[in-house]
Order: C-alpha cells, then sequence, then structure tokens
C-alpha cells in the first residue's frame, strides 16, 4: 500500500528520530568532540587533538580496569548465565509446583542496588562476617579472609553479589524459553531412556541456544554499564583490583574534573562495547542459530 | 458538524491550560514578590550538626518571613566526590555550599561558582566574628576572600582509649618509637592496636600526609603534592618505611572499610586506638557513650625534617554562589551560622567554630578546647594532600599509601608505581 503523500512514513518516524537523536546521537557526538579538548566543566575549553585518547593508552589504571570489567564478565557468565541457566534447569525438571523457589530466586533483582551491596558488606566482613563466622565455626579459620580488602579475593567477592542478584533474572528469561520446548520431544528423549540431566544438556539447551545467546549478549554488554555494586562494595579498591571502566571513569570526571580525558575514556569505552557487541551478534548469525525454531 | 467536532478538543486544551495557569497562580507563595528560597548544601558532620542547621534555618524563616532555607545534606563521602559537583552543575545549585579552604575552594572559584564575599564580612553582618587568622587559606591569590570561616578541623590525631592505656601502663607516646612500642604492647596484650576505615583512602592518605611533612619537611611535601618534585625520592621512601611500621598493628580490613564503620569500631571498643581528625568529637557526642577516651598528637619523629609540633589541619567554611540571584539573603542566614548563638550549637555539638570566642557559655567538652587549642598553637599547620590543587596527585599519594598499609607493596614499590602514572599523564 502506498501512502497517499510522500513524505507521510517520515512525518510518523520523525518523532522516533527525534527522541533517538537528543538522547543518544546528540550525546554521543557532543562526547566525541569533548574528547578532543581539556575542560574541567567551567573553565576555557583547549583543543589538545589525540593527547586524550594517547594519554588512555599509557594510563595503566584504565587498562588495568579493561581487565578487571573481562575479569567481572567472565565470572558472571559463570555465576549469572551459567547458575541462571541451572536454576532454571532445576524448576523444570521437578514436577512439583516450583513457584516459591522461581520467587525466591528472582527477589533480589528486585531489591535496591545500594541496599544489596550494604548487606553483602556485612556478610563480608572479616569479623562478623557471615562467611568468616561461618568458616571459623566449622573450624576453617585458615580459610578466612578479608574478602573484600583483600586484592586476590575483591572481585571475586563483587562477582558473587552480582550473580546473586542476576542469576534469578537470567533463571526467569531460562524458564520461559524452556516452557516453549514441545512436551513431545522431552518425552520422546525419556522413552528413548535418557536421563533428566541428559535430557537437559541434550535437549533442552541446545532447544533454547538463541536465548543463551542472548543472554551472553545482555551479561557481556551489562558488564560495562556495571557501577553501583563497585561503588559501593570496595569504590575501586583495593588497589585498583575492583577498578572497572565507570568506577574509573567517575574518579576521572568527577574527582578530578578531568571532563576532556573523561570523554575520551567513555568513547574508547563506547566503541569497545559496540565491536564486542557487532562480533557477537556476528557469530550468532554465523553460527546459523538463528534459524533454530522449536 | 465537522468542524465543531475540531473545535472541541482545542476547547478541552485551552481549558486545561487555563485551569493549569490558575491552580499554579494560586500555588503558596507565588504571589508574594518576597518570596525568596535559598539552598545550603553540605555533606553530613553528625546528627546533632545536621539538626542544628535545621534550627538555624527555623530562625532565619521566623526572621525575614517569606523566605524559605533549603538545607540540603549529603552523605559525606558522596558530597566531597560526585555530589557538589552534581548540585553546582544542576538547575537548582545551592546558594551556599560547605567546602574545605584551599585548593578546592579556588577551583570553584575558578570555575565561576564562588562569590568574593571580602565586603560583606567586613560589614555590619559578621561585625565582629572573625580574626584575622580566621580567613586563613580562604583566598584566592590576594583577590579577596571566598568563605564565611566555620570549622576548623584538625585532621590527624591519635584517638585512644584511656582505659586500654591504663591498664597496659602505657604513658602517651612522645616519640614515633615510643609509639611503636605501645602499639606492639596493645597487639601482645590482643587488643587491635590501630582500626582505620581506609576504603576511600584519604583516611591513611591523612595519616600519610601528615607522616611525611613531619619526615621530609613541610616544603619539600608541598613539592611532591604538587608534582614539582618526583614522589619516589629516597627521602619520601624514608617516609613511607614510617607508614609500613604501621602495617602490623592496623586492622588486616583496613582497605575494605569505610571511615565511619572504622570509628563505630573505636567507639564500641573493638580497637585501642582511631586515628582520625577532630570530627570524631561530633560523632562521640551520640555513639561513644561510655568509652573513656582522649587524643594526642601524631609522635615526633626523631630523624624528621619537617617541624615536629605540626598540626595537620584544614579550616571549612561556607561558600556563596556566585550565580546566585540571592547573595545578600544567602549571606544573612550565614550569618546566623556564624553568630553567636551558632558558634554555640556548633561548639556544644563538638565542632572547632573558627569564630571568635568559640566556647564561651558552652559547656564544651575540654577535648572540644584543647583540639581548638592545638589547632591554633600549632608549630606548623600542614594540610593533607587533597587540599592541593592537584587532586589526581593527592589519589597516587594516597593510593600508595594505601598499598603500603595494606602490605601489597613495599614503599619503594608504591612510589614507584605512584610515579609512573605522575609520568604518563
Amino acid at each position: 500500500m502506498r501512502p497517499t503523500r510522500a513524505w507521510s512514513p517520515y512525518l510518523l518516524v520523525a518523532p522516533a528520530i527525534l527522541i533517538f537523536a537528543f538522547v543518544v546521537l546528540v550525546p554521543v557526538v557532543a562526547n566525541t568532540a569533548l574528547s578532543f579538548a581539556s575542560w574541567s566543566g567551567t573553565d576555557t575549553l583547549r583543543f589538545v587533538g589525540f593527547d586524550n585518547f594517547l594519554r588512555a593508552f599509557r594510563d595503566d589504571i584504565y587498562l588495568r580496569a579493561y581487565g578487571n570489567t573481562f575479569g567481572y564478565i567472565a565470572l558472571t557468565l559463570v555465576l549469572e548465565v551459567l547458575v541462571g541457566l541451572l536454576l532454571a534447569g532445576l524448576v523444570t525438571m521437578s514436577n512439583r509446583r516450583t513457584a516459591f523457589y522461581r520467587v525466591a530466586f528472582f527477589v533480589p533483582v528486585t531489591l535496591p542496588m545500594i541496599a544489596i551491596a550494604v548487606l553483602w558488606g556485612f556478610v563480608y566482613s572479616d569479623d562478623i562476617g557471615l562467611i568468616n563466622s561461618g568458616l571459623r565455626a566449622v573450624g576453617l579459620d585458615g580459610l578466612a579472609r578479608v574478602w573484600l580488602g583483600d586484592p586476590a579475593t575483591a572481585l571475586i567477592a563483587v562477582s558473587v553479589v552480582s550473580g546473586w542478584i542476576y542469576a534469578g533474572f537470567y533463571m526467569a528469561i531460562f524458564y520461559a524459553a524452556l516452557q516453549r520446548i514441545p512436551q513431545n520431544l522431552v518425552e520422546a528423549a525419556r522413552l528413548d531412556g535418557a536421563s533428566q540431566l541428559r535430557i537437559f544438556f541434550s535437549v533442552k539447551v541446545p532447544m533454547i541456544r538463541p536465548m543463551i545467546e542472548v543472554a551472553v549478549l545482555l551479561c557481556v554488554t551489562g558488564g560495562f554499564q556495571s557501577f553501583d555494586l563497585f561503588y559501593v562494595m570496595t569504590n575501586g579498591g583495593p588497589d585498583h583490583a575492583t577498578e572497572i571502566i565507570t568506577t574509573y571513569l567517575v574518579q576521572v570526571v568527577f574527582v578530578y574534573r578531568d571532563l576532556g580525558y573523561g570523554a575520551a575514556l567513555s568513547t574508547i569505552m563506547t566503541i569497545v562495547v559496540v565491536a564486542l557487541g557487532l562480533f557477537l551478534v556476528k557469530m550468532r548469525a554465523k553460527d546459523g542459530s538463528e534459524r533454530i525454531e522449536y | 458538524m465537522r468542524n465543531v467536532a475540531h473545535v472541541r478538543p482545542l476547547l478541552a486544551s485551552a481549558t486545561a491550560l487555563v485551569v493549569v495557569a490558575g491552580l499554579a497562580a494560586c500555588a503558596p507563595g507565588s504571589d508574594d514578590p518576597n518570596a525568596v528560597t535559598i539552598r545550603v548544601a553540605m555533606g553530613s558532620s553528625g546528627d546533632a550538626v545536621d539538626n542544628n542547621f535545621e534550627v538555624l534555618k527555623e530562625q532565619y524563616e521566623d526572621r525575614y518571613p517569606g523566605r524559605t532555607v533549603e538545607i540540603v545534606i549529603q552523605e559525606d563521602d558522596v558530597y566531597q566526590t560526585t555530589g557538589l559537583a552534581t548540585l553546582l552543575s544542576s538547575r537548582e545549585a545551592p546558594d551556599a555550599y560547605f567546602e574545605w579552604s584551599g585548593a578546592r575552594m579556588a577551583g570553584h572559584v575558578a570555575d565561576g561558582d564562588g562569590a568574593d564575599i571580602s565586603e560583606a564580612l567586613a560589614g555590619p553582618l559578621f561585625e565582629g566574628r572573625f580574626d584575622e587568622g580566621a580567613f586563613n587559606n580562604m583566598d584566592v591569590d590576594g583577590s579577596g576572600i571566598y568563605m564565611v570561616p566555620w570549622t576548623g578541623d584538625v585532621t590527624n590525631v591519635v584517638w585512644y582509649d584511656v582505659d586500654v592505656f591504663d591498664e597496659l601502663g602505657i604513658d602517651v607516646p612522645e616519640t614515633w618509637d615510643d609509639y611503636l612500642a605501645a602499639n606492639k604492647k596493645m597487639l601482645s596484650a590482643g587488643y587491635v592496636p590501630l582500626v582505620e576505615g581506609n576504603k576511600d583512602q584519604w583516611p591513611v592518605g591523612s595519616i600519610a600526609s601528615h607522616i611525611v611533612s613531619r619526615m621530609i619537611g613541610e616544603d619539600a611535601y608541598a613539592a611532591v603534592i604538587n608534582g614539582e618534585t618526583p614522589m619516589n625520592s629516597p627521602e619520601m621512601v624514608g617516609a613511607f618505611e614510617k607508614i609500613a611500621e604501621l602495617a602490623p598493628y592496623v586492622n588486616p580490613s583496613i582497605n575494605a572499610l569505610a571511615d565511619d564503620e572504622a570509628m563505630t569500631q573505636f567507639f564500641l571498643q573493638r580497637a585501642a586506638t582511631h586515628q582520625i581528625g577532630s570530627w570524631l568529637m561530633a560523632d562521640a557526642v551520640e555513639n561513644a557513650d561510655g568509652l573513656n577516651f582522649s587524643y594526642f598528637n601524631l609522635p615526633a619523629f626523631e630523624d624528621g625534617k619537617g617541624a615536629q609540633d605540626s598540626v595537620l589541619g584544614v579550616s571549612t567554611g561556607f561558600m556563596v554562589n556566585a550565580k546566585s540571584d540571592h547573595i545578600d539573603e544567602t549571606l544573612e542566614f550565614l550569618a546566623l551560622v556564624a553568630s553567636s548563638e551558632g558558634t554555640k550549637m556548633w561548639a556544644e555539638s563538638g565542632l572547632v567554630p573558627l569564630a571568635n570566642d568559640p566556647f564561651e557559655g558552652v559547656d564544651a567538652d575540654e577535648r572540644t578546647v584543647a583540639l581548638a587549642e592545638l589547632l591554633t598553637n600549632a608549630g606548623e599547620l600542614v594540610v593533607p594532600a587533597d587540599n592541593y590543587a592537584d587532586l589526581e596527585i593527592a589519589e597516587l599519594f594516597y593510593g600508595a599509601a594505601a598499598s603500603v598499609i595494606g602490605g601489597t607493596a613495599s614503599p619503594q614499590e608504591a612510589l614507584d608505581t605512584a610515579q609512573a602514572r605522575i609520568d604518563a599523564r
């Protein structure tokens, strides 16, 4: 069907494009432009060319923040996506009612992040914390440590909290996908003598693979957006062991008030995230996994 | 009919607009030409102090009908880092805001957020309230005064549990070696000798500032923090060795604990000493009931090149936003803050006011009075590193101190890393 006026379609999409331009395009362009300047926010803006970008590649804290962010993403892929998948498997495997467990696993997603961070700060406390108290109670004093104060354990400790929160979220996604699998396929596998475990890994998981790929994409890109948990629990410490890109950006912009450098750092991060996202999407398309239907 | 159908929504919209406009006109205060709202922002200094601002707000609103004061209090760490910067760049920027004198204040002046209030401070509003010394660090290269002085903070003293010291027969240490010996004695007796909460790095950073200035001298310390001399010089390494000497005596959670959590641990007698500033008194009013505590200044280093009776401290005050439409009204509120009645309230809350006769007629805690005297009688007043202009160097300095006290790097390694980061900028 052809529109009565040639410009009608443009008029219809104009509001969406305008909003997108103001919310996304203009800030991206402004931020990129600012990357080439030195500016404290109120002083005179000075053009510095590529200095900010060159500085970023010499900045070992920034580079370390990438290492930590990728480490965090790797850990959360296991603690969020894999655990979420296993939880979804468990709640769909049982013939009993599982509503209570589904709600219980999902509840952390609904809690305020700051409250969770404070709560887990107590759990990790070296003297009165649940973990160390438990370890000491069973005679494993040697394993008790300052979980958030030890550079060797701090990132893992924060990632565990992240896993505790979001495993339920991914469980909900996978649960919905698993519910859509035709029962006759599961029954057929069962008749062939497959165990519950075999059915889950050999039948169900392959069938929800597109959903798993989406979850991985969400987890990876979400990892770059993490901030509040790290800010409250460790503030990037100790020794930058939990410094991720966003906490360092806040430091550069709000503490050092170096907006130009901060803009360059966020521009680089945007490029990395977009590149990574495109890579993952391309991998999916190449794999042909999008064509799987059930 | 077709035309009428088009007109109806227009009429409805017009009516709605008229109603909304009418309601807006009826909003309280909007028809009062004298209605003024001033916003005053600060980080929390404890409940007692925060409540006093509410008392002053009521007094001000009673004295000046039609005026309203909004007190914006944020969590201290948030205010220092992102809070104030966000407020100042918001549409409803504060008319007056708390700040530390020195580099942070100068930064606001450079940004156009600080008004020169020298004239008002010399006028009748603040007459007789301050001595000249109260304005130290509150001018910018002699261009004017940009703060109404509020309190003086001694940033680093050693608070100790008097009962523990008595029990173990420890005298207040006068030298660093005595201090280490005292810590060793406490540790042997099963006490945590020193509790610190260094999650945000400035608490140990302050201790490091004081140690370094005492060890290498105030001018040399300033040169390092200003980036004029290297951070990893042998003298600096020597000074950081002193920080390393403290490491065995601090709580293992030092770099995971927040400063207020560490203070609470001291109040709960889970540690025998705690190094922090004079603001501990304000919290102690409500939270240290039953704790018999006192303080001493950082002990002297026999091999130190700086003034061994120096005090690490800063003055604080309220800046007036140069972009405010209500500068006069804001100054009238700040005059209440600096009034004898206001000063009395601050002193009773455990603060050290910078106004004249801060403890006159006040049943002030003798420790608070002594802290004020310590500040005024200091052989040398040294400011913490984050009061200098280059906050990035200060943060790197604090980071190095955190690594050393946390035992994750030797003084040489920590300072080499800090210098490499400075060089990479």
